[in-house]
């Protein structure tokens, strides 16, 4: 297809500028060569965020990990003392009855256990106790309020 | 391919490979530069594989664009984080559009002012001697496309250049491209 004088004329332009590109073509060896060169600066700084982001993560969830096992330490479990003399009994047996340490020792376990369930407080109990609480709980006596409204009102004329 | 045989034909490219990346940076020398070394990176570290499906020169092409368009992304993200640019890139740029004739500054603004695909089409088609098939194959259109980009880039570029009043260029020695249009 021949080219009509217009597109001559645009492809004299883009010769022209192919010439003048040559004039700063770069050298093949010199960017072959610094490709082995260390990372541009766009992506260290891409590294440094993202090393920045990745210890700031860390960090927050090491925080947040120790507030946690604080939360969950306010009502330490204890395992309390044998309290009654029966249980003490049960506790240190004697060392003639070796056939039954093994069952006291479970059992031992089991009323241990028992006990740590019986002292077991909420952790929100707090929350639930008010000082209107005693009200609440507390039936009115009733002979009493009455006596006292008979003070108040007044007394009945008994001609009408 | 083997590596030192594909270096050797790279290196033969490096002109027209140079040209079109500037092309797709935006006539920006030092971005060309970056985004040529990238894709010798890619190439020699085997990360883009030539397959021998097309010319070496139109994979080589399409590769560039496409690095060029990943960079351009790269380079808007680093304003937004506002890494410093490379301020002696510009002080050079300056300089050489002081040494630039006036008709090829004026030719190279009414070529920025077309649309990138248009301005791609007449640059692979004028510049680097390609078909319009060839020219499709690099920007990864259909041959449909590829015409009506040239055909409409043409058009806006001839409106501009004639608006401008820009005459021939002087460095008219070249052949034609007789087989430009398939």
């Amino acid at each position: 297809m021949e080219l009509d004088g217009a597109e001559k004329r645009i492809q004299a332009l883009f010769s022209e500028l192919a010439l003048e590109d040559r004039t700063h073509l770069p050298r093949f060896e010199k960017l072959c060569t610094e490709t082995t060169n260390p990372a541009p600066l766009f992506r260290r700084a891409w590294a440094v965020t993202a090393a920045v982001v990745v210890i700031a993560a860390a960090s927050s969830f090491a925080l947040w990990s120790r507030q946690f096992q604080t939360v969950l330490n306010i009502a330490p479990l204890e395992i309390p003392a044998p309290a009654s003399p029966q249980l003490a009994s049960i506790v240190e047996p004697p060392r003639s009855q070796q056939p039954h340490r093994k069952r006291t020792i479970r059992q031992r376990s089991v009323l241990s256990e028992a006990a740590l369930l019986s002292r077991w407080q909420s952790p929100t109990q707090n929350f639930m106790q008010s000082p209107s609480s005693v009200s609440f709980n507390s039936l009115p006596q009733l002979n009493q309020s009455a006596k006292d409204l008979e003070s108040f009102l007044p007394k009945k004329e008994s001609n009408q | 391919m083997e590596i030192s045989k594909l270096k050797t034909e790279l290196e033969k490219l490096h002109p027209a490979s140079f040209g079109w990346a500037l092309s797709c940076c935006g006539r920006n020398r030092a971005d060309a530069e970056e985004v040529l070394q990238t894709v010798y990176l890619k190439i020699l570290q085997g990360k883009a594989i030539y397959r021998g499906e097309s010319k070496l020169q139109t994979w080589l092409f399409a590769v560039i664009r496409k690095t060029a368009i990943n960079e351009r992304r790269k380079q808007w993200l680093r304003t937004l984080i506002s890494i410093p640019g490379k301020t002696s890139d510009v002080h050079n740029e300056l300089e050489s559009e002081f040494e630039r004739s006036e008709m090829q500054q004026r030719f190279q603004q009414a070529l920025a002012q077309l649309p990138a695909r248009q301005r791609e089409t007449l640059h692979l088609v004028f510049y680097q001697d390609l078909s319009l098939s060839e020219a499709a194959e690099v920007m990864n259109i259909s041959l449909g496309s590829a015409r009506r980009h040239y055909e409409r880039g043409k058009k806006h570029l001839r409106a501009t250049l004639d608006r401008e009043g820009v005459e021939y260029g002087i460095g008219w020695s070249r052949k034609e491209n007789s087989s430009a249009v398939l």
